[in-house]
C-alpha cells in the first residue's frame, strides 16, 4: 500500500492557526484557501481540527467545514471536541469521512467503543498528543494541556483492541519546529499499532519525510507547520487578516521560521527515493 | 441543455453530501431519497455504503427502497454503487452471518481477514488495473490513460471477486487478494473506492461514465 | 452588581469591574514603591477610560492601529546603537534577564540584529526549577552571552520572604525589589550607562512617565514608572517585607544584610546618566513571538506540564514559588495566573475576549500544589497557617464565602453574562 501524505490544518474562530509544542498559536491565514490550495497540489487527505473546542466545549466545526470542502474531492478527517454521537453525525453530514477523537477517548473510551459500532471502525480515528516523561511517553489531553497518567503504547493497543479505525500519533516536543520527527516514538508504535498509524510532529525537510517512512513502518505522514509555511505568503494576499499579535509574523519581515516543504518536490523527492505514494 | 436528475438513497449517517456535490460538480441535479418514491424524473439512481452487508440490506427493506433499486433497474435507469453499495448488488455477503444480497452481479463478498493481505481493513489509496483485453472496455482503457496515475480512494474490510471477466473492468490488490473493483453490466456501474474522494482521477472517471447517459 | 457595603482593601475601588476588552478586574493594582509598602499602603488601580477599557488595552491598541510609526522607532535604537558603538569596553549595556522568552529575545536581538554588546545580568529566583536553570544555561550557552549571576544571601532571602507574606501576602517582594535594583547597581559597578528592559509597562497598565524609558523623577502624586528609590527617607525607615529595617536590626539583622535590597542612590544614577530603556518603545513587542523567537535561537524548551493556575506552560517557568505569587495576588486582587495571562494575548490579538474568559472561569484561583512543599518549607509555615493568613487579605467586595468555600462575589464570566 502506498505511504500517504496528510496536512492538518489547526482551527481556531474561523483562522488557521499553529503554534510550537502545542503553545503560542500563530494564525497564518483562512483555512478555506489552505484546504484548496492543497488539494491542487495533490495532497492525499486532510485533517482539520479545531483547537478551541475543548475549551468552549462546543464546535463550530460542522458549518466551516461545510463551507470549506465543498471543492475538495479527497477524504476529510475532522477532530477537536468530539465528545458524543451527536458531535459526530453532525460532522459527517457535513462533508467529513472520519472522526478524530482526543481528549474524548481518554475520559470516556465507552464513548468509541459506541461510536465504532454506529459509524464503523474506519470512520473512528484516535489522536494521541504525547511526550516524553521520565522516559515514558505518557499522554496529554485538551491541546497538550493535562497530562495524564496513561502509556501512549498501552493507549494504542487498547484502542485498536476496541475497533478504532487509525491512530494518529502526535509528538509534542517536535511539532511545530521542523526538527524532524521522533523516530524512536514512530517506530516503537508502528510495532504495536495494528491499524493505521499516521505519525505527526517534526517534518521541516523532505530528508525528515524520507527517513520516517525509511525506518519505521508507519502508514502515513501528517504534516502541518513546514506545509503552511510554503504556502502561507501567496494566499495571505487573497484576504486581508488583522488580530493584532497573532497576525505579527505574517507581517514581519524576517520570517523567524525558516523550515517549509512544498507538497508537489516534496513527493517528487520520495518517489525518486523508491517510498511509493500517489 | 435541461440538468440530469440524480437521486442518492440515504440509509445511514455518513458523508453523503461529497457524493452530492461531486455529482453536482459535474454536472447534475441531485435529490436524496430516504424512502419510496416515484423514480420516473430520475436519470441516475446512487447507491453509496457506509455500514455493514446485513445492517443495509434490512433497513434497504425495511424503507421500501429495495424495491425502489429493483425498478431503477428493471426500468433501465442508470445505476451507480459505490463501496458498500456495490458489494450489496452482489448476491451474497457473508459480514455478520450470510446475507441475501440484491443479485444483479454474480459473487460473494467476503472478509479480508480469511487471507494473507497487506491490511484487514484497507485505508487508503490503491492501485485500479484497468482491463484492456476485453474490446467491450476498450472504452475504459482508454479513459484509463487520462488518468495521472491509477490511484483510487478504498476503504474497507470486505471485498468482492467476480468471476464473469466480461462485467470486470478494472481489478486491484491487496496482498494474495486480488479483487473487483469497478464493474459493469448494461445499465449497472459500480466501484469498490470511492469517486467524490480521489481527487481528480475520481471527478474524471465520474465523468466519463456518468455524463453521457 | 453594586456592593453597596461591601469594602474593598488596599485602595481599590468598591465595585468590581471588568475590562470590556481584555476582561481585566479594576481591582489590579499598578505600580506600588515597594520600600514604603506595609498593610496600610493603599496602591493605586489600574484605570479605566469612560468605555470600561482599561488603560493597558488602549496602550496596546497604539501598537496595532498604524499611529505609532514603527520604521521610525527601529531608527532610534539603530541610533542608539551607533551612539555606543565606540563605547570603551567590552560591554555597552547591560540586559536583565533570567533566560526566558523574554530576556531571550531581548538580549539576542539586541546583540545579533542591532550589534549591541550586551551583558546579561541576572538575580536568581527564590527557588530555580529544573526549567528554569536549563533554559538559563541554554540561554547563555546556544544564546551566546556572557552572564552575572547574583545569589543573595539564602536566610536573609527566606526571612524577608516570610515577613513579606505574613505583612503584605506579598511572597514576591525580595525578588522584585532585587531584581529591580540590581541590573541598575551592575550598570553603575560596570561603568555601563545604557540598560534595557523589555515591554514598557503601560502595556499592563501603569502609566507612564517617560514613556522611553524609566524615569528618574520623584512624584509621589504619580509614580509613574520610576526606578524605585527612598527619595529622602532615612534608610533605617525604609521598610522591607512591610517592616522598617530598623525593626529588622531589632530582630537581630544588621544593615549590611539588606544591602542587595536598597536601591541605589539616586543622585548617582543622575550624576551617571545611567538610563534603562523600555525595548518595546523601539521595537514592537508581541510576547507570543518572543515565544518563537527564544525556541529557535537560545534553546528555549517549555515546562513539561501546564503551570498551576493558568492555561499556558510556555512562559514564567523559573521560579517554584511562582504559583504562590499568582495565587496570593488572586486572594487579594482577583487577579489570578490566567487573568494575567489572558489578559496580556487579548491584549495582543492572540486570543478573544471569550476565550479569556472561559481560560480563567477553568484555571484561575487553582492552587499551587506542584511546589507547595517547598514553598512551605521556605517560608517555615504549614499550609493551614498559610491558607488561614490568606483569609485575612480577602476583600469582601471581591469575595464571599459560601458553603463550599471561598468564591468571586461577582466574577468576569458572570459579569458579562448579564
Amino acid at each position: 500500500m502506498i505511504k500517504r501524505i496528510l496536512s492538518r490544518i489547526d482551527i481556531k474562530n474561523t483562522f488557521l492557526v499553529k503554534g510550537m509544542h502545542l503553545e503560542g498559536l500563530r494564525v497564518l491565514g483562512y483555512p478555506e484557501f489552505f484546504a484548496q490550495k492543497y488539494y491542487n497540489e495533490n495532497i492525499d487527505e486532510i485533517i482539520f481540527q479545531d483547537v478551541v473546542a475543548s475549551l468552549y466545549k462546543k464546535n463550530n466545526l460542522p458549518s466551516l467545514i461545510k463551507k470549506i470542502s465543498e471543492n475538495v474531492f479527497i477524504p476529510i478527517t475532522c477532530g477537536g471536541g468530539i465528545r458524543n454521537n451527536d458531535d459526530i453525525s453532525k460532522l459527517l453530514i457535513n462533508g467529513a469521512d472520519r472522526v478524530l477523537i482526543n481528549t474524548g477517548a481518554v475520559n470516556n473510551i465507552e464513548f468509541v467503543k459506541d461510536a465504532v459500532r454506529t459509524y464503523g471502525s474506519s470512520t473512528i480515528a484516535v489522536g494521541i498528543e504525547t511526550q516524553k516523561i521520565d522516559n515514558k511517553y505518557k499522554v496529554f489531553t485538551e491541546s497538550g494541556r493535562t497530562k495524564n497518567d496513561i502509556d501512549a503504547f498501552e493507549w494504542i493497543k487498547k484502542l485498536q483492541d476496541i475497533g478504532v479505525g487509525e491512530i494518529i500519533l502526535s509528538s509534542i516536543s517536535k511539532e511545530g519546529t521542523g526538527r524532524g520527527f521522533d523516530l524512536d516514538l514512530n517506530e516503537k508504535a508502528s510495532k504495536v499499532c495494528e491499524v493505521s498509524l499516521l505519525a505527526h510532529g517534526g517534518a521541516g525537510r523532505k530528508e525528515d519525510v524520507y527517513e520516517l517512512f525509511n525506518s519505521t513502518a508507519v502508514n502515513g505522514v501528517v504534516i502541518a507547520a513546514a506545509f503552511h509555511h510554503n504556502y502561507f505568503s501567496e494566499l495571505l494576499k487573497k484576504k486581508e487578516i488583522s488580530m493584532g499579535g497573532s497576525t505579527s509574523y505574517l507581517n514581519s519581515e524576517n520570517f523567524i521560521n525558516n523550515f517549509s516543504l512544498n507538497i508537489k518536490e516534496l513527493k517528487k523527492y520520495l518517489k525518486s527515493k523508491n517510498i511509493s505514494i500517489r | 441543455m435541461k440538468k440530469k436528475l440524480a437521486g442518492i438513497i440515504n440509509i445511514s449517517i455518513s458523508n453523503i453530501l461529497s457524493i452530492k456535490r461531486s455529482l453536482e460538480h459535474i454536472g447534475f441535479n441531485v435529490i436524496i431519497i430516504d424512502q419510496y418514491q416515484d423514480i420516473d424524473k430520475l436519470d441516475l439512481l446512487v447507491l453509496p455504503g457506509v455500514g455493514t452487508f446485513k445492517e443495509a440490506m434490512k433497513k434497504l427493506i425495511e424503507n421500501n427502497l429495495l424495491k425502489l433499486i429493483e425498478k431503477a433497474i428493471q426500468k433501465n435507469k442508470k445505476v451507480l454503487g459505490l463501496c458498500l453499495g456495490m458489494q450489496i448488488l452482489f448476491e451474497e455477503g457473508e459480514e455478520f452471518g450470510l446475507t441475501k444480497g440484491i443479485g444483479f452481479f454474480k459473487g460473494k463478498v467476503e472478509n479480508f481477514n480469511k487471507y494473507k493481505v497487506e491490511a484487514n481493513t484497507l485505508i487508503g489509496w490503491n492501485n485500479v488495473r484497468f482491463n484492456n483485453k476485453n474490446k467491450l472496455l476498450e472504452q475504459h482503457a482508454l479513459v484509463a490513460n487520462k488518468f495521472t496515475n491509477n490511484f483510487f480512494y478504498f476503504v474497507h474490510s470486505y471485498f468482492v471477486k467476480t468471476d464473469d471477466e466480461n462485467i470486470e473492468v478494472a481489478n486491484s490488490t491487496n496482498g494474495e487478494v486480488v479483487y473487483s473493483s469497478i464493474v459493469k453490466k448494461d445499465n449497472v456501474l459500480a466501484f469498490q473506492f470511492h469517486p467524490e474522494k480521489s481527487g481528480e482521477n475520481g471527478i474524471i472517471l465520474l465523468k466519463n461514465e456518468l455524463i453521457n447517459l | 452588581m453594586k456592593n453597596k457595603n461591601l469594602n474593598p482593601m488596599y485602595g481599590m475601588p468598591s465595585e468590581v469591574k471588568y475590562c470590556t476588552k481584555c476582561n481585566v478586574t479594576n481591582q489590579t493594582p499598578t505600580t506600588t514603591n515597594e520600600y514604603e509598602h506595609d498593610k496600610n499602603t493603599q496602591q493605586i488601580p489600574i484605570e479605566f477610560d469612560e468605555n470600561n477599557v482599561c488603560y493597558g488595552c488602549n496602550v496596546n491598541e497604539k501598537k496595532w492601529n498604524g499611529k505609532v510609526d514603527w520604521k521610525e522607532r527601529e531608527k532610534e535604537l539603530i541610533e542608539l546603537s551607533k551612539k555606543f558603538k565606540n563605547f570603551k569596553g567590552q560591554y555597552n549595556c547591560i540586559v536583565g534577564g533570567s533566560g526566558g522568552k523574554d530576556s531571550a529575545y531581548q538580549s539576542h536581538t539586541l546583540k545579533y540584529k542591532y550589534g549591541f554588546r550586551p551583558l546579561t545580568v541576572t538575580w536568581t529566583p527564590h527557588i530555580y526549577t529544573d526549567i528554569g536553570w536549563k533554559n538559563f544555561q541554554s540561554w547563555l550557552h546556544v544564546g551566546g552571552f556572557d552572564n552575572y549571576l547574583f545569589t543573595p544571601n539564602g536566610k536573609i532571602h527566606r526571612h524577608l520572604t516570610r515577613r513579606s507574606v505574613i505583612n503584605l501576602l506579598h511572597p514576591f517582594q525580595p525578588f522584585i525589589m532585587g531584581q529591580k535594583n540590581f541590573s541598575v547597581k551592575m550598570a553603575n559597578q560596570m561603568n555601563i550607562p545604557l540598560l534595557f528592559y523589555g515591554e514598557a509597562p503601560s502595556e499592563y497598565g501603569t502609566k507612564l512617565i517617560d514613556e522611553k524609558k524609566f524615569s528618574t523623577k520623584i512624584d509621589i502624586s504619580h509614580p509613574g514608572f520610576t526606578l524605585d528609590s527612598i527619595g529622602s527617607t532615612k534608610i533605617e525607615d525604609i521598610k522591607l517585607g512591610g517592616e522598617t529595617i530598623r525593626h529588622h536590626i531589632d530582630q537581630g539583622f544588621t544593615l549590611d544584610d539588606f544591602q542587595p535590597y536598597i536601591p541605589i542612590d539616586i543622585n548617582i544614577i543622575n550624576e551617571k546618566k545611567i538610563e534603562n530603556h523600555f525595548l518595546g518603545y523601539y521595537l514592537k513587542w508581541v510576547p507570543q513571538e518572543n515565544y518563537f523567537y527564544a525556541v529557535n535561537n537560545t534553546g528555549y524548551e517549555i515546562s513539561e506540564e501546564r503551570l498551576d493556575g493558568t492555561y499556558q506552560k510556555y512562559a514564567s517557568l523559573d521560579d517554584k514559588i511562582d504559583g504562590f505569587h499568582y495565587y496570593t495576588s488572586f486572594i487579594k486582587f482577583g487577579f489570578g495566573r490566567a487573568m494575567s495571562d489572558s489578559t496580556m494575548e487579548i491584549r495582543n490579538g492572540h486570543i478573544t475576549k471569550e476565550e479569556g474568559l472561559g481560560l480563567m472561569k477553568q484555571f484561575d484561583g487553582e492552587f499551587p500544589k506542584k511546589y507547595e512543599k517547598e514553598f512551605f518549607d521556605y517560608i517555615s509555615m504549614t499550609k493551614i497557617e498559610f491558607i488561614e493568613l490568606c483569609d485575612k487579605f480577602r476583600p469582601e467586595n471581591i469575595w464571599v464565602k459560601k458553603p463550599n468555600g471561598w468564591e468571586l462575589r461577582n466574577p468576569p464570566w458572570e459579569y458579562f453574562n448579564k
